[in-house]
């Protein structure tokens, strides 16, 4: 089992980097973050059996590791912001635009990153990494309705940010 | 009839895969047949293949820490606690029964010794154990010895032969432990005494009774009507047999301690 859970481990780890580095905002970090929790994934091997998730679990480790450290630097991780402003349903670009938008992606991106870390991270987890809903649950360690009503008010206030950050590109070109 | 609201809920759900069975069915018929909902569902597949796209855009390159990385993974070797737990008992129980073999090979090495100090007094008294020497030399039986031993063993000169109480018949070797120890026979008061010496490493002193003399312990003890003296010194450890009627255990001491009967 060890073999094989290491083998996952390996395959997760532009995943891990990837998930780290959105959430610390720094390379560094991201290492950091990867490091320990290869480290504590590899010291509790023994406590996967055959049908564990091992990629799911990976993450868990990893979102604990970096919860704990954001304790330390007293910064509280959860800012759910429930007051959303312009509640749209509104997406007018296409992803095919979007591919050709150089500018757009990087506003999207921007827009991304300057979210909450408790929507940037469910974010990543369900469109980067593809988790399924019950997944997440178990990383984040909350309810299923909590997954779900979290990644409706993720997405509309990426949405919001979007909007905000592409106009004012707009703004000052004009 | 599903209201928009439900089906409005229902398109994330769809898009992320979430959504099965009755529930999936009516929102395909309910999306092929509204096109306010069809719409909605266009515009939010859209926005998420826009954050999927995302994904190419988080560019890094930690190839050097991932080569690093790998490596470790791949030589880390799990550490078993429950085999380590294991390990330690194991190595308890291998040291208990460790001391317990070394505890009966002590005292059987003891049992042993004074056993066969009487047993080859007894055999050469009867004469199934003829001397191989026959000398009242104390150095030619020294100088036969050397060489036969796998330990250094010389008889002490008696300090005035005209005094010596005892008179030395002979040696020889005789087995113990597979190995040789020195038998000397004696002659005191017209009665046989033999003396075994023996490594320390292979014999061990042992008795009822115990003396100290000089700062040696001497130990005696009576079995089958005879009288064993064994101690040890610089390595070597040594019995005497006699079996003297009105037993002076002093007397024997002269034979290496002549000042013995002063203090003993």
């Amino acid at each position: 089992m060890s073999e094989k859970a290491k083998k996952e481990i390996i395959d997760a780890l532009d995943s891990l980097l990837r998930y780290a580095l959105i959430m610390t905002g720094n390379e560094e970090d991201a290492k950091d973050l990867v490091q320990e929790t290869c480290y504590r994934a590899l010291k509790n091997l023994n406590t996967l059996d055959e049908n564990s998730n091992v990629r799911a679990w990976l993450f868990t480790i990893m979102r604990n590791i970096w919860l704990n450290q954001k304790k330390r630097q007293q910064i509280s991780p959860i800012q759910v912001d429930d007051a959303i402003e312009n509640k749209s349903d509104d997406w007018n670009i296409n992803s095919e635009e979007l591919l050709i938008n150089n500018e757009m992606r990087q506003a999207l991106l921007k827009a991304l990153e300057n979210l909450p870390d408790v929507y940037r991270e469910i974010l990543i987890l369900r469109y980067f990494e593809d988790f399924s809903y019950s997944e997440i649950s178990k990383i984040l360690g909350c309810p299923l309705g909590t997954v779900m009503s979290r990644l409706n008010r993720a997405r509309e206030k990426l949405k919001v940010n979007f909007v905000k950050i592409y106009e004012k590109k707009e703004n000052d070109r004009s | 009839m599903i209201d928009h609201k439900t089906i409005k809920i229902w398109i994330n759900l769809y898009l992320d895969g979430e959504l099965a069975g009755e529930e999936l069915e009516q929102f395909k018929q309910h999306i092929n047949k509204c096109t306010e909902c069809s719409k909605l569902l266009k515009q939010q597949r859209d926005f998420v293949d826009s954050i999927k796209i995302l994904k190419d855009e988080v560019k890094f390159d930690f190839s050097d820490f991932k080569k690093e990385l790998v490596s470790q993974i791949e030589d880390f070797k799990p550490q078993r606690k429950s085999f380590s737990k294991f390990a330690i008992l194991l190595a308890i129980i291998a040291l208990l029964v460790g001391i317990g073999f070394y505890l009966t090979f002590l005292y059987s090495s003891r049992t042993d010794f004074t056993e066969i100090a009487i047993e080859n007094h007894i055999r050469q008294t009867r004469g199934q154990l003829p001397l191989e020497i026959e000398t009242s030399s104390e150095t030619e039986i020294s100088n036969w010895f050397s060489g036969k031993l796998n330990f250094n063993f010389r008889l002490p000169r008696y300090p005035d032969p005209t005094k010596q109480p005892y008179k030395i018949k002979g040696a020889r070797l005789v087995a113990l432990n597979n190995d040789y120890a020195a038998l000397v026979s004696y002659e005191m008061d017209n009665r046989p005494m033999t003396l075994l010496v023996a490594p320390s490493r292979s014999a061990t002193p042992h008795g009822k009774n115990k003396f100290i003399f000089k700062e040696l312990n001497f130990y005696l003890d009576t079995r089958d009507g005879l009288n064993i003296l064994s101690w040890s010194d610089k390595g070597l450890t040594y019995a005497l047999v006699f079996d003297f009627e009105n037993f002076n255990w002093k007397k024997p001491c002269i034979v290496c301690h002549s000042s013995g009967e002063k203090e003993m």
